[in-house]
């Protein structure tokens, strides 16, 4: 018998979740917790779907680069270095 | 030219390899440094211009390994310099699931998906994070650094860059349900 899963307590320790950084009575309870709520459920997918549109997005190469650099950053760059 | 040439021009103090290696570098520098430092175009030029001076001054030091990462690591230290401190850290429970006394979720959170490109109103909301958030989220899960590497960065406990890392998913989440779940 495990402890009672809240779903403020499912969305707390929800990243630990997901990482398989709960311990296994632990992750027991909150599984029994998501077989029986549909609202953790749809939280738990739109939160991961968050996770993954943000590192899609905020990736440093996931937007094309223009080629060029303002021309008097440039100078001024060049200038510092004497 | 290959970075490893370019290097060694660098090194022997060759100007024309200092202008190659800003108009190779920089603009990609550039789009990191205006990313973290998102409204403040001068500051993200500034530092820009941080990280070229240094690299100028240690390129005899450099291990030749991976010359983009080097100033990538070199400018995204820089744009940290330069955020304004301490870090804004508004309020943003609006955003977070509220919970009843009893620990339910007080509505049903909606379903939502996203259209394939959906980078740019992606960034729009990341932008509306308070920096204290925001940073975290784009050095975490943008940047690709580990919990203690963000904590290093910022000067912040492990734990509390969990938290925060948390708090500004949980919040975007809630920005985006509010984007996309309005489209579908
Ligand atoms: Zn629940």
């Amino acid at each position: 018998m495990g402890f009672d899963v809240t779903c403020r307590d499912f969305v707390r320790f929800l990243d630990d979740y997901l990482a398989g950084a709960l311990a296994t009575e632990q992750v027991a309870a909150f599984n029994d917790h998501l077989a029986a709520c549909p609202s953790c459920v749809s939280y738990m997918k739109t939160y991961r779907e968050t996770i993954r549109l943000g590192k899609l997005a905020l990736a440093p190469t996931s937007e094309p680069v223009p080629d060029d650099i303002p021309e008097d950053l440039v100078r001024a760059i060049l200038q510092s270095r004497k | 030219m290959e970075d490893t040439l370019l290097v060694d021009a660098l090194r022997r103090g060759e100007a024309p390899a200092f202008e190659t290696l800003v108009r190779n570098h920089g603009p990609r520098l550039l789009e990191m440094t205006r990313r973290l430092l998102r409204h403040d175009d001068d500051a993200a030029r500034a530092a820009v211009q941080d990280a070229f001076v240094l690299a100028f001054d240690a390129i005899e030091g450099f291990d030749g390994v991976e010359l983009a990462a080097w100033l990538h690591d070199l400018a995204r230290s820089a744009a940290l310099l330069r955020l304004p401190r301490p870090l804004a850290e508004e309020p943003i429970d609006a955003l977070l699931p509220a919970f009843l006394d009893d620990g339910h979720h007080v509505r049903h959170p909606h379903a939502w998906s996203a259209p394939a490109e959906a980078g740019a109103p992606v960034r729009d909301a990341v932008d509306r994070l308070p920096d204290a958030f925001r940073i975290v989220l784009l050095l975490h899960d943008g940047e690709g650094l580990g919990v203690s590497a963000v904590a290093r960065a910022l000067g912040l406990t492990d734990n509390l860059v969990k938290l925060r890392l948390h708090r500004a998913r949980q919040a975007l989440r809630g920005l985006l349900e509010a984007h996309f779940g309005r489209e579908n």
